[in-house]
C-alpha cells in the first residue's frame, strides 16, 4: 500500500507517505507484491516497451520510427555542437522569468482575496471572468500587440501560471480554521503579524500545490510560444526538425522535453515535501 | 467601583447572535459577577448554555450585545494584555507547522511584558523551562502532530505561560482527553495556577472537575438563561484526586449542583 501511497504523491495527489513496515511475509508472494505495486513496475513497462521499439525498428526499417540508437547518437550530436543546449536553455529562460511573475503575482493576488474583504469583493470578477478564457484565444492578440519577442513569451506563461497559484493560494487563505484566528488575536498579533505567522504558513501547502500545477502548464506554454513565434527555444527547436523531416531531431527533441517535464516536477516534489514536512508525520502514524 | 483585588468585572453583559437562518438566538443573558485576583473559578452548565460566550467575551474575542467587561479596571474592547485564552481544540491553536518549541517561542514572542529575549541560548532556556513545568521535557523538537491529545494540551499551556498572562480562561480544556490523562492534567493545572499566581476561570461541563479545582463554581441556567448558582467551594488546598473527591463536603456540593442543573424547568 505504501508504495501506491507513494506513487500518489508523486502525481500530486497526496502528501509524502512513509512506507510502513508490514508484517514479515517471507517468500515470494512478498517480493512480487512489492514489485507490482511500487514504481519498478511501471519502469519495467517503459523499458520493455522501448526494447520491443528498438528492437522492431532495427529488424524493419522505417524513416517514421528510428531505432532508439540512432536518435542516441542524434541527441548527442546536438548537445555537442550547442544548438540544443541553447534551445533548452531558452526555453527554461522564459520558463523562469514567467513563472517568477506568476508566483509573485498569484500568491500575492490570491493570498490578499482570501484575507481582504476589500480586494476579495474588487478582483473576484475580474479574476473568474478572465479565468474563462483560453490561453490560445490570447495568443493572436498579444502577438498584435507585444510582437514575438521576449516579452510576448514571458506574458503569455506567466498569464497561464498565475490562475492556479492564484486560485490556490486563495484557497490557502480561506483555509485558517476560526480557532486559529481566535489563537492569534488572544497573542495579540496585529495584521501584519497574523498574516506573516499564521495566513502564510497555514497557505504555504495551498501554494505549493497551486506552484507545481503551475510549473507543469509553464513548460508547455514556453515550449508552444517557441513554436508559434517561430524564432527559439526547444519549440522552434523540434519545429525546425519536422520541416526539414528530421525525425532523429524530432524524437531527440520530445525526449528532452519529457525529462525536462520529470526532473524539473521531482525537484518540485522534494522542495515541497522538505517546506510542508510537519504535514506527513501525523498522518504517517496513523 | 474600585478595581482593587478584581480581576475580571462583569456587569450586566448579555449577548444575542444571529442564526444562519437570520433569526435571534440569545447567547447570554445578562449576568453581573466580579471574579477576585488570583482565584480559580469554575463555569459550569448543560451545552448551549452560554460558558462559551461568556469566556470569549472576557476575552475581547467577541464583543458583548449589552453591558459591559472591565479586566483589572480597564474596559475591555479587545483582547486584554495580560489574558491568555486556551482552547478545546488545542489541534487547530497549535502551529502545526512549527515545532513544539516554536510553538513556545511564538508564546515568548507575544508575551504580555515584552522581555528583550534575543540570544538562542537566553530562549532555549525559557524553552526547556516551561516544557519542564508542563513535564514535557525533551520534546522541543517534536512536531505537535507527533504528540498525542493530553500533550497537545501540554504544549498550550505552556505556550501561554510563556507569554506571561496573569489570567488564563480555559474552555473545556481537558474534554478531549483520555481520564487518566485529565487527572493529571488537572493536577498540572492547580501547579501553575500556585506557582505563577494566576487567575484562572475554566469552562467544563463536568461538575466534578469544576469543584476538584475551583474556589467557586459558578453554574449558568441552560439557553443562556444567564447565572443560575455561585457556589464558594471551601474544600482544604492541596487537593487530592482520591482522598478530595470523597470528602464528604465535596459530594454534598456535587449533588446540590447536580439537582440543580438536572431539573427540568
Ligand atoms: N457564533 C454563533 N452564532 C450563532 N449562535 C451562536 C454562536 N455561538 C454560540 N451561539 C449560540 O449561543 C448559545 C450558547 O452557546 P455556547 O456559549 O457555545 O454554549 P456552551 O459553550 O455553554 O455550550 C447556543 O444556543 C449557541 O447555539
Ligand atoms: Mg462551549
Amino acid at each position: 500500500m505504501s508504495s501506491h501511497d507513494e506513487a500518489a504523491g508523486r502525481l500530486g495527489l497526496g502528501a509524502l507517505s512513509k512506507r510502513s513496515p508490514g508484517p514479515a511475509r517471507p517468500g515470494v508472494v512478498l517480493l512480487a507484491r512489492r514489485y507490482f505495486t511500487s514504481r519498478a513496475f511501471g519502469w519495467s513497462i517503459v523499458l520493455l516497451a522501448l526494447g520491443a521499439w528498438q528492437i522492431a525498428s532495427t529488424l524493419h526499417r522505417m524513416p517514421q520510427l528510428p531505432p532508439l540508437t540512432d536518435i542516441g547518437a542524434v541527441w548527442l550530436d546536438r548537445v555537442q555542437n550547442g544548438d540544443l543546449v541553447a534551445a533548452v536553455l531558452e526555453t527554461l529562460r522564459i520558463t523562469v522569468i514567467g513563472y517568477a511573475f506568476a508566483t509573485v503575482t498569484g500568491v500575492v493576488l490570491g493570498f490578499l482575496m482570501g484575507r481582504v474583504p476589500v480586494v476579495w469583493g474588487g478582483a473576484e470578477p475580474v479574476v473568474e471572468i478572465l479565468r474563462q478564457i483560453p490561453i490560445t484565444a490570447l495568443l493572436p492578440l498579444l502577438i498584435l500587440y507585444l510582437g514575438i519577442g521576449d516579452s510576448f513569451k514571458i506574458v503569455i506563461v506567466m498569464l497561464a501560471a498565475t490562475f492556479p497559484i492564484l486560485l490556490n493560494s486563495y484557497a490557502g487563505a480561506r483555509s485558517i480554521s476560526k480557532t486559529m484566528a481566535m489563537t492569534a488575536q488572544t497573542f495579540q498579533l496585529n495584521w501584519i503579524q497574523t498574516q506573516i505567522e499564521i495566513g502564510l504558513p497555514a497557505a504555504l501547502p495551498y501554494i505549493l500545490v497551486g506552484m507545481r500545477q503551475a510549473l507543469a502548464v509553464t513548460l508547455v506554454i514556453a515550449v508552444v510560444t517557441g513554436m508559434l513565434a517561430g524564432n527559439s527555444g526547444i519549440g522552434y527547436f523540434i519545429l525546425e526538425a519536422q520541416q526539414v523531416l528530421d525525425v532523429k531531431a524530432l524524437f531527440a527533441g520530445i525526449f528532452t522535453i519529457a525529462a525536462i517535464g520529470y526532473v524539473l516536477n521531482a525537484l518540485f516534489l522534494m522542495v515541497e515535501q522538505r517546506l510542508t514536512r510537519w504535514r506527513s508525520l501525523g498522518s504517517a502514524r496513523h | 467601583m474600585t478595581s482593587e483585588g478584581v480581576s475580571i468585572r462583569v456587569s450586566a453583559v448579555s449577548k444575542r447572535y444571529r442564526s444562519a437562518r437570520g433569526e435571534d438566538v440569545t447567547g447570554l443573558s445578562p449576568v453581573s459577577l466580579s471574579i477576585a485576583d488570583g482565584t480559580l473559578v469554575s463555569i459550569v452548565g448543560r451545552s448551549g448554555c452560554g460558558k462559551s460566550t461568556l469566556l470569549r467575551l472576557v476575552a475581547g474575542l467577541e464583543a458583548p450585545s449589552g453591558g459591559g467587561i472591565a479586566v483589572h479596571g480597564s474596559p475591555v474592547s479587545r483582547p486584554p494584555d495580560s489574558v491568555r485564552y486556551l482552547f478545546q481544540n488545542y489541534g487547530e491553536s497549535l502551529l502545526p507547522w512549527r515545532t513544539v518549541g516554536g510553538n513556545i517561542q511564538f508564546g515568548l514572542r507575544h508575551a504580555y511584558r515584552r522581555s528583550i529575549l534575543t540570544d538562542r541560548a537566553g530562549i532555549r532556556a525559557v524553552i526547556d523551562e516551561k516544557l519542564a513545568e508542563v513535564g514535557l521535557a525533551g520534546t522541543a523538537d517534536r512536531y505537535p502532530s507527533e504528540l498525542s491529545g493530553g500533550m497537545q494540551q501540554r504544549v498550550a499551556i505552556a505556550r501561554a505561560l510563556a507569554s506571561e498572562p496573569q489570567i488564563l480562561l480555559l474552555d473545556e480544556p481537558f474534554s478531549a482527553v483520555d481520564a487518566l490523562s485529565r487527572a493529571n492534567l488537572q493536577d498540572l493545572l492547580l501547579r501553575i495556577w500556585q506557582s505563577h499566581a494566576l487567575t484562572i476561570v475554566f469552562v467544563t461541563h463536568d461538575i466534578d472537575e469544576a469543584l476538584y479545582l475551583s474556589d467557586r463554581v459558578l453554574v449558568l441556567e441552560p439557553n443562556g438563561g444567564g447565572l443560575q448558582m455561585d457556589v464558594d467551594v471551601p474544600l482544604p488546598r492541596p487537593r487530592h484526586q482520591i482522598e478530595t473527591r470523597r470528602a464528604p463536603a465535596f459530594v454534598e456540593m456535587r449533588s446540590d449542583i447536580l439537582k440543580r442543573v438536572l431539573a427540568p424547568n
